[in-house]
C-alpha cells in the first residue's frame, strides 16, 4: 500500500508496525466502531461511493483541512474506564478555521447513548461538559498539532478506501517512530481532509480513546467559543506575570523528552477559590503531554508517613495516563501525558530538582 | 647514439643553449622499439633508425642468453690454482699477511699481550694529541666566555621567574572563579521518591478527558 515515510528505513520499526497493524485489523477493529455503526443511515449509504483514485490524505493535507475547513459534526465520543466499561456520549462539535492550527470551536453535550434525558448520570455529563468541552478537544482529539514536529515523528500509512458519515473517506494509520506513544487509526475525509473517525491505540492494541463522526457537513452557522477559561500567554514570563509573578515557580526542564516542542501556554484564576494555575502544554505533533503549576497550595504529602523518606513524587499510571504530582514552596506541580509515556516520570524528576534548586 | 652538443644558431631547432643531435621522431621511434604494438613507419623515411633497429633485433637474442661457461675454467686444478695465487698475494703484501707471517708475534693465550701490545695501539696522531697540554687562553678570552655565561644564567632565571609569576597569576584567578561559581549557586543533591498511587489526588481535568468522569 502507498505510505508516506518521512523517517528512512527502520528494520525494527517495520516488523514492529506490521504486526501490530495486523492485529489492529484482526481482533481490534470488530470490537470498536471501525467496523460498524449503530445508526440506520450508514447501513444504507447515499453518498458517494467511495473510490479507489480519490487522493491519499496526508499529515500536510490534515494540518491544512484545520487551518482552512468548516465544519459541523455530531458524533459519538467513547469512555473508557480502567475496567474497560464503555460510555458513549453524543456531542456536537462545531469548528470555524482561523487559519492557524487551532480554529474556533464549539463544543456541546447533546446527550448520554442510552440514557433518557434528565437522568441523573445525563445530568452529570452535562455538568462535566459544561466545565471541561474545551479540554476534551484541545486534549483528547485526534489533530496535527505541530505539522513539523508530525512529519519527524510519526509516518502515515494508507489502508484504502472506506465510507464514513455517508461520505469517502480514507483509513489511515499514524504510526509514532518510538514506542512509548499512540498509534492512531483515522478515517479521514476525502474531501475535506477532516478526521471522520479516530481511535487511540497503545502498542499492546488496547483501546485508549474514541471519537466516531454520525452526521458531517461543511459549514457552521455562527456560535460562541468554547474556552477553557483561561487566557493563552505567548511565554513563561508572561504567564508569570499574569499570575502576578509568583516567586515559587519555574519555566521546566522538558529536554528528556527532546523530541516535544512547547505547543501552548495557558493562565486561569479559578473564580472560586482564586487559585492560579499555569498549564504548559508540550507536544510532538500529534502525541500532547501538560505541566501545571499551581501556585499557593498546600503539600498533599505533609504529615504523610511517605513524607519521610524524602521528596515525594506521586504518580499514577494506567494504560491510557500517566499523572505525577509533586509540591515545592507552594507550588503544586503536575505532570500529565499518556500512560505509554514513562519518560515523563524522568521528566518530572528533573523538574522536581530544578524546582527545589531555584527556590 | 644520441649526444648533446651546442645548438648553433643556424640549426633546425630553436636557438640557444644545448640540444640533442638526433631529431624528436627518431628519439620517440628508438624509445619505443620495445613496445611490440608501436608503429615503425619511421623505419621507412630513416635509414638511420632503419639500422639501429635492423641492429637491435639481431643482438638482443645474444644479449639476453647467457652464454655458456667454457670447460676449461670448470676444471678443479685451474680453481684450486686461483684460490693459491690469492692467499700468496694477501700474504705477501698486507699487514695481516705479514702478522702471520711472522711467528714470533704470535703468543700463547696463557701470556697476555702486555704493554707491548697497548703501546702499539697508542701510537697515533689522536694519541700524541691527548697526551698533549693544551695551550692556554688569554685572560682577556676568559672573562668575555665567563661574561657570557653569566649574561645566559640571568636571562634563564628572570625567564623562569615571568614564567612562574604568570602562572601563580592565573591559579589565583582560577580559584577565585571556582570559589564564586561555587558561593552563587550551592548545588543541592535532593532525595526524590515516587509512590505509586491507587488513584487520582483530589480533581485533576486530564483524568475525566481521557476516562471521562468517574463513576
Amino acid at each position: 500500500m502507498p505510505s508516506d515515510r518521512s523517517n528512512g528505513n527502520r528494520p525494527l520499526a517495520s516488523a514492529f508496525l506490521a504486526v501490530v497493524l495486523g492485529s489492529i485489523t484482526l481482533f481490534a477493529l470488530p470490537s470498536s466502531g471501525m467496523a460498524q455503526s449503530t445508526t440506520p443511515a450508514q447501513r444504507t449509504p447515499k453518498a458517494s461511493t467511495p473510490s479507489a483514485q480519490a487522493p491519499v490524505p496526508t499529515l500536510a493535507s490534515m494540518d491544512q483541512s484545520t487551518r482552512t475547513q468548516n465544519y459541523t459534526i455530531v458524533e459519538l465520543r467513547r469512555f473508557r474506564d480502567a475496567q474497560g466499561a464503555v460510555v458513549s456520549v453524543r456531542e456536537r462539535l462545531e469548528v470555524a478555521s482561523n487559519g492557524s492550527p487551532r480554529p474556533n470551536f464549539a463544543l456541546t453535550f447533546v446527550g448520554v447513548e442510552g440514557e433518557p434525558a434528565g437522568s441523573p448520570l445525563t445530568l452529570e455529563w452535562q455538568q462535566v461538559y459544561g466545565r471541561l468541552a474545551a479540554q476534551f478537544v484541545l486534549h483528547g482529539n485526534f489533530r496535527i498539532r505541530d505539522l513539523a514536529s508530525a512529519a519527524a515523528n510519526y509516518t502515515i500509512h494508507d489502508f484504502g478506501p472506506v465510507v464514513r458519515a455517508n461520505r469517502a473517506a480514507r483509513r489511515m494509520v499514524v504510526f509514532p517512530n518510538t514506542i512509548d506513544k499512540a498509534i492512531w487509526v483515522v478515517d479521514v475525509d476525502v474531501q475535506t481532509q477532516v478526521p471522520l473517525y479516530f481511535v487511540e491505540f497503545d502498542t499492546q492494541v488496547r483501546v485508549l480513546s474514541e471519537v466516531e463522526a454520525l452526521t458531517f457537513t461543511n459549514s457552521v452557522t455562527p456560535f460562541s467559543n468554547t474556552t477553557t477559561g483561561g487566557v493563552e500567554v505567548p511565554n513563561y514570563a508572561a504567564g508569570c506575570a499574569a499570575m502576578n509573578n509568583p516567586p515559587e515557580t519555574v519555566d521546566p526542564d522538558v529536554s528528556v523528552t527532546s523530541e516535544y516542542v512547547l505547543e501552548r501556554i495557558e493562565v486561569r484564576n479559578d473564580p472560586l477559590n482564586g487559585q492560579w494555575k499555569m498549564t504548559m502544554s508540550y507536544t510532538d505533533g500529534v502525541d500532547q503531554f501538560l505541566v501545571v503549576q499551581a501556585p499557593g497550595t498546600t503539600d498533599w504529602f505533609a504529615g504523610l508517613p511517605v513524607a519521610n523518606q524524602g521528596n515525594v513524587i506521586g504518580r499514577f499510571r494506567d494504560q491510557a495516563m500517566s499523572l505525577l504530582v509533586f509540591w515545592e514552596s507552594g507550588v503544586s506541580f503536575h505532570v500529565a501525558g499518556r500512560g505509554s509515556l514513562t519518560r515523563l516520570d524522568e521528566l518530572a524528576h528533573a523538574v522536581f530538582v530544578q524546582a527545589i534548586n531555584t527556590h | 647514439m644520441s649526444h648533446v652538443r651546442p645548438v648553433s644558431p643556424g640549426d633546425d631547432e630553436a636557438g640557444g643553449g644545448l640540444r640533442p643531435v638526433r631529431a624528436a621522431a627518431c628519439r620517440d621511434f628508438v624509445s619505443s622499439l620495445d613496445d611490440a604494438t608501436a608503429p615503425r613507419d619511421h623505419a621507412a623515411t630513416c635509414p638511420q633508425c632503419r639500422a639501429h633497429a635492423s641492429f637491435r633485433a639481431g643482438i638482443a637474442p645474444a644479449l639476453r642468453a647467457r652464454p655458456a661457461m667454457p670447460p676449461q675454467l670448470l676444471s678443479r686444478s685451474l680453481l684450486e690454482s686461483t684460490y693459491e695465487r690469492i692467499v700468496d698475494a694477501a700474504e705477501a703484501v698486507s699487514p695481516l699477511g705479514a702478522m702471520l707471517a711472522d711467528r714470533d708475534a704470535v703468543v700463547s693465550p696463557a701470556e697476555p699481550l702486555g704493554e707491548q701490545m697497548s703501546e702499539r695501539l697508542l701510537e697515533t696522531a689522536i694519541a700524541d694529541r691527548l697526551r698533549s697540554v693544551p695551550r692556554p687562553l688569554s685572560p682577556a678570552t676568559w672573562n668575555e666566555v665567563r661574561a657570557s655565561v653569566v649574561a645566559r644564567l640571568v636571562v634563564q632565571r628572570m625567564a623562569r621567574t615571568r614564567w612562574a609569576l604568570w602562572v601563580g597569576a592565573a591559579a589565583v584567578v582560577a580559584t577565585a572563579a571556582i570559589g564564586l561559581s561555587i558561593a552563587e549557586r550551592p548545588t543541592k543533591r535532593p532525595n526524590i521518591v515516587f509512590a505509586d498511587l491507587s488513584s487520582i489526588p483530589g480533581d485533576v481535568d486530564y483524568f475525566v478527558v481521557r476516562h471521562g468522569a468517574p463513576r
